[in-house]
């Protein structure tokens, strides 16, 4: 093969407290497609960040076309050739697809105006020589998450780069809209474009791509031909050689599950997840287990009744017998503690006490009047606050003040205060430190325990076998897999790369 | 008179140190100003330290502290009730009607707030059930019942009300209107039920912030519905006391004018408009402030007009530091 | 799933996209039919000689809705600058040929003003102009020693002036009109509104310059305002004290009948703000026609608004949500 077209060497990154890219070395050739896989935090958002100048790398060297180069910035990043496609889409609605491909630089005619009928030209070439039918006069809002894909593509490819880099682009796409994509790429690799693809779903690795680089802590963990590459060895390199044997953390032995506090039967939501069938036994805690946009949070929080459904049946608990309820009713019956607890879990400038009492202000109120019993309240809140051995110098403390374990101990006071017969944690730790993340993870484990039924959801594959008593595997918007608590870690991460639905041809 | 003002800060500043979050900068800097500002105006104006003048600014208030009660209501879930002028005046009016037509007074009162609790329900349906935006509602609203109050009364001022709703309305308890206590005595109920009752508490709630609300089993949408209904049920009072002070209703007691003085009310008390915070008795007291400042620059024999500017100024600039606290 | 739609739903979105065209048609033939003086060549040259000072007042507000702000002083901004520039002409005796022009200035520098607040002070932008609402209309009440003033007899001739059967001032409404739509259709400046108005972030991140545009569209704004002003005036002979008093309700009325989204990023200068204008011109002189009263007007004024309301948080509505969400 010739010389690489893009070669990275030892390039290093450290924030605060992280090191991001610890001498990273990758290269990529003209007219392929490279891969680049790895867990959430292994550093993939970062190196593309570096190569499109959006943070700045603190040590190592960027060769494109075999001279080295500087990128500062956005600016100097589409100079050098370089485009990005994103995940989260950059499109104006309301405007045409011509207006939004040209709305930094539109062409002008002679009288400082805009050209439109040689934008519209432009942008219909451009379109037709992805292969692509679309009137550059529709506007965005008309048009299906795949055609918007491809407007993002059509954009990308403006200023002719030799370099694009895709950015988990299929999370929104129908089988259907992702096989043109692949068909747009292909066709771009034909073009001797060097096109780096960033996934978590394996299958379309070995659809698409000649090589794949896998990315762990910062380093390069291995760079497979896709010839070569099976789940196994992907999920190898993932995991790293020393993580190999499984071991069970905080819940040792399995637990004693009870009866089935909660049924969830044929739920779907069109373009979001489907068919999806589980059942919650008290006394146990289920992980639901997938990666980041596999639908795990929006089943959730459809499941504890936030978020509409299409169809299905929700059944709980009452009274010893299941009873099916209406999906909007789960709210009374399941607790969710989201993932963004400063966005949707908290008063922040609410106190300690009224964001504890928050979910069962009726509970409290007085007996005599249409108060609330402050005392009974705050003796609730207190007995809480010990219990779970949050830190507070007040029970009025604001808990915007708090660090972060004691605000997600906040909210999951709140929970134990109203005690619902199920729980469900998505990303109970996230953004704690190590010891806040121990002690959350022991009070999970404690509750089913006392006979709660939980479910929770991580991206950390550690954290979720520390605390699971058995598994289910989601993969774009379906279960794929239930494993017991004695799968391994390789299982797991295969099971959601997606080794449980699209299998390598 | 600047130290005055200065140990009105020192004073309130005093009470943000016992944890007590709530009580901002913000929030203390434009009351303390005011105060300052109209203390110092009062010393240079004859007769404004009489009680006379005390209870002539307090009856001025009574209406516009109603209807800065139901303001403050919405604000703190985070809308806007810009109806609430109109839909006084067009209870006002039906009321009036009513009695001139010969109605009993207790069922023409009663008129008036049901029509602002009706119209507040159409806002409060508007807005939780149907997803408009608080603004666009209630602005709709305004020009309907504005619309409505010029037409049924061809722009003329209903006369002709039954003498026993205007004595009762306007007795007096000792030397205190009957509207002024009456001001009081919601003013305290409704602050007492904002921290104490399953209601207020689910309010702030929903204003700090709503999807926390929703996802803690929080009734949001009914929460909001009832607000709205609040705040016409208090547009409803005001207009009780509108037409007994005036003797008649007419659509001017809507016009824009009042919007401001409402909304000022409620800003200069220290209500944020970006939801979440804020006192009724705040409002109020924000009421009286902005009653007053009419009053001084009244005796002080400035024009009408230099009243508009200042209260458009004192309402921009209280608003900007509340912006600039809460970052947005 | 389109092919899966039924009939209803069809015409209901077909309604809610085109609304506006169905109520200014149905409105035009009621009139037509009930009343044999409406459809008359003066008549509809009488409509638009009356409809052309809110034309313009109201363009650069119809801009700054786009962008998905709002500015409900331009009635009090008009008043102000016209104010100023009737007293400079009538009281210190400058020429017109600077007068009208710093009246325009006085105009743009309000929503210049307004700008500054809500764009980098990131004030609420109702709030700030209801604010600047009533500080303007104070200021100019305060200089006009609310009284009110008559301009020179020439210039009151020129708002009146015909060329033939046309008022010019309609030719010149036009005129302003065509240069508001190229402006907003032709230039980056007026799509960059657009943008603004379908997501400021979004905006951000594809290289438009968000402050100065939104600043931009309020200066364009209080320009407007001062220009619509003096049409008004011309008209009318006068400054009156009420002038300008609640155009703005009955602006963003218009603005809105049009079709025009108040939360930004949807509508244009044609077809939508003129028919929006011309919707409520013709309600009015139908309903006159009709022999209706006076008083009547604000009520059929605040119902359509209501409806226009509704049908545009239908319109909102009926977008797709975005799924997934991480």
């Amino acid at each position: 093969m010739t010389a690489p077209y893009l070669k990275l060497t030892e390039i290093s990154k450290s924030f605060p407290g992280v090191k991001a890219l610890n001498a990273i070395s990758l290269e990529a050739y003209s007219g392929e497609v490279l891969g680049l896989i790895g867990a959430n935090g292994a550093g993939k958002s970062t190196l593309m960040n570096v190569l499109g100048g959006v943070v700045r790398m603190d040590s190592g060297s960027i060769e494109i076309g075999g001279k080295v180069v500087d990128i500062r910035d956005p600016l100097d990043a589409s100079a050098r050739g370089i485009a990005f496609v994103h995940q989260e889409m950059a499109l104006l609605p309301t405007m045409t697809i011509a207006e939004n491909m040209y709305i930094a630089s539109f062409p002008l005619n002679k009288v400082r105006l805009i050209d439109s009928g040689k934008a519209v030209q432009n942008c219909k070439e451009a379109l037709d020589s992805l292969g692509f039918s679309l009137s550059p006069k529709a506007k965005i809002k008309e048009l299906g998450a795949g055609d918007r894909q491809m407007v993002e593509v059509a954009r990308a490819l403006l200023g002719d780069p030799r370099i694009l880099i895709f950015d988990e682009p299929t999370s929104s796409l129908s089988e259907k809209e992702k096989n043109r994509l692949f068909e747009v790429i292909r066709k771009l690799k034909a073009e001797g474009k060097t096109v780096i693809y960033i996934t978590h779903f394996l299958d379309e690795v070995f659809t698409l791509c000649d090589r794949a680089a896998v990315l762990r802590n910062g380093e390069v963990a291995g760079t497979l031909r896709v010839e070569d590459m099976t789940y196994e060895a992907v999920v190898k390199l993932m995991l790293g050689k020393s993580e190999l044997t499984p071991e069970r953390g905080a819940s040792g032995a399995r637990r004693s599950a009870g009866a089935a506090v909660l049924k969830v039967s044929g739920l779907c939501r069109t373009g979001v997840f489907k068919d999806v069938s589980f059942e919650l036994r008290s006394g146990e805690v289920v992980g639901l287990w997938g990666l980041l946009g596999s639908g795990r949070t929006e089943l959730v929080r459809s499941v504890a009744g936030l978020d509409p459904v299409d169809g299905g049946e929700i059944a709980v608990n009452s009274g010893g017998a299941l009873k099916r309820i209406r999906p909007r009713e789960a709210r009374s019956w399941i607790g969710l503690v989201t993932e963004n607890r400063r966005e949707d879990g908290l008063l922040l400038a609410s106190s300690v006490r009224a964001n504890i009492s928050l979910a069962s202000l009726p509970d409290l109120l007085s007996k005599l009047w249409p108060f609330i019993d402050e005392k009974r309240e705050k003796t609730d809140a207190a007995a809480l606050v010990k219990r779970l051995d949050i830190k507070i110098s007040d029970m009025e403390q604001s808990v915007g003040t708090l660090s972060g374990g004691n605000q997600q101990k906040v909210i999951l006071s709140r929970w134990l205060r109203k005690n619902p017969p199920v729980l469900i944690l998505d990303e109970p730790t996230r953004g704690l430190d190590v010891g806040a993340k121990g002690e959350i993870q022991e009070m999970i484990v404690k509750l089913a325990r006392d006979g709660a039924a939980i479910m929770v959801i991580s991206s950390e594959i550690e954290e979720i076998m520390s605390v699971s008593d058995r598994y289910l595997v989601i993969d774009r918007g379906r279960i794929v897999a239930e494993l017991d608590s004695d799968a391994s870690k390789e299982r797991l991460l295969a099971a959601a790369l997606g080794a449980g639905q699209g299998a390598k041809p | 008179m600047h130290q005055e003002s200065k140990t009105i800060v020192i004073q309130e500043a005093g009470k943000v140190g016992k944890g007590r979050p709530r009580l901002t900068a913000a929030r203390i800097v434009p009351i303390a100003l005011f105060i300052g500002i109209i203390l110092s105006l009062g010393l240079t104006v004859d007769n404004f330290f009489t009680v006379n003048n005390g209870i002539n600014i307090l009856m001025q208030s009574a209406a516009l502290g109603f209807m800065a009660i139901g303001m403050t209501a919405v604000l703190i879930t985070g809308g806007m009730d810009l109806s609430i002028p109109a839909v006084m005046a067009l209870g006002g009016i039906l009321g009036s009607m009513y009695m001139r037509s010969g109605g009993d007074p207790v069922s023409g009162a009663l008129i008036m707030i049901v029509v602002g609790v009706a119209a507040g329900a159409f806002n409060g349906y508007a807005v939780a059930y149907l997803k408009m935006i608080p603004f666009v509602v209630t602005l709709s609203t305004q020009a309907i019942a504005m619309g409505a109050c010029v037409m049924i009364t061809n722009s003329q001022s209903i006369l002709g009300l039954h003498e026993s709703f205007i004595d009762v309305v306007m007795s007096k308890v000792w030397i205190v209107p009957t509207p002024v206590l009456a001001l009081a005595v919601a003013a305290a109920i409704v602050a007492l039920l904002s921290k104490k009752s399953l209601f207020g508490r689910w309010l702030y709630a929903v204003g700090i912030n709503a999807e926390a609300a929703r996802v803690s089993g929080i009734p949001k949408k009914k929460v909001l519905m009832g607000t709205y209904m609040f705040a016409g049920l208090f547009a409803g009072l005001a207009a009780i006391i509108v037409t007994a002070r005036l003797m008649s209703a007419s659509p001017t007691m809507g016009q824009e004018g009042v919007v401001l003085n409402v909304m000022g009310s409620a800003v200069v008390g220290g209500v944020s408009i970006y939801g979440g915070s804020g006192s009724f008795v705040g409002a109020v007291i924000g009421a009286v402030v902005i009653t007053l400042i009419s009053n001084i620059m009244n005796m002080a024999h400035l024009s009408y007009y230099a009243t508009l500017i200042v209260k458009g100024l004192v309402i921009v600039v209280v608003v900007a530091i509340d912006s600039r606290s809460k970052g947005k | 799933m389109k092919h899966a739609e039924s009939p209803a739903a069809k015409a209901a979105a077909f309604l809610r996209e085109y609304g506006f065209i169905a109520i200014l048609l149905a409105v035009i033939v009621g009139f037509s039919v009930s009343t044999n003086s409406f459809m008359s060549m003066a008549n509809i040259t009488g409509l638009l000689h009356s409809s052309v000072p809110l034309a313009i007042w109201a363009a650069g507000l119809a801009l700054v809705v786009m962008t998905g702000s709002l500015d409900i002083s331009i009635g009090s901004v008009a008043f102000f600058a016209n104010a100023v520039g009737v007293i400079l002409m009538v009281r210190q005796g400058v020429s017109p040929a600077i007068a009208v022009p710093a009246t325009i200035a006085i105009g743009a520098l309000c929503g210049l003003i307004n700008g500054i607040v809500t764009v980098y002070l990131k004030v609420n932008p109702l709030i700030t102009t209801m604010g600047a609402m009533f500080i303007y209309r104070g200021l100019a009440l305060q200089l006009t020693g609310s009284r009110v003033i008559s301009v020179p007899q020439g210039l009151r001739a020129f708002g009146n002036f015909r060329l033939g059967p046309v008022y010019t001032d309609i030719l010149i409404g036009l005129a302003f009109l065509v240069v508001m739509h190229v402006v907003h259709k032709k230039t980056p400046f007026g799509r960059h509104v657009m943008a603004l108005g379908n997501n400021k972030e979004t905006a951000d991140r594809v290289g438009v310059r968000v402050k100065a545009v939104g600043l931009s569209c309020f200066v364009l704004s209080g320009l407007c305002a001062g220009i619509g002003g003096l049409f008004s005036v011309f008209q009318i002979g006068a400054v009156t004290l009420q002038m300008g008093t609640g155009l703005e309700f009955t602006a963003i009325a218009a603005i809105v009948i049009g079709g025009i989204s108040l939360m930004g990023g949807e509508g244009s200068i044609f077809p939508n703000y003129v028919l929006g204008i011309l919707t409520l011109g013709i309600i009015e002189n139908g309903l006159n026609h009709l022999g209706a009263s006076p008083y009547v007007y604000p009520f059929v004024r605040g119902g359509i608004i209501l409806v226009a309301m509704y049908a545009d948080s239908l319109k909102r509505n009926g977008k797709p949500r975005v799924l997934l969400t991480e």
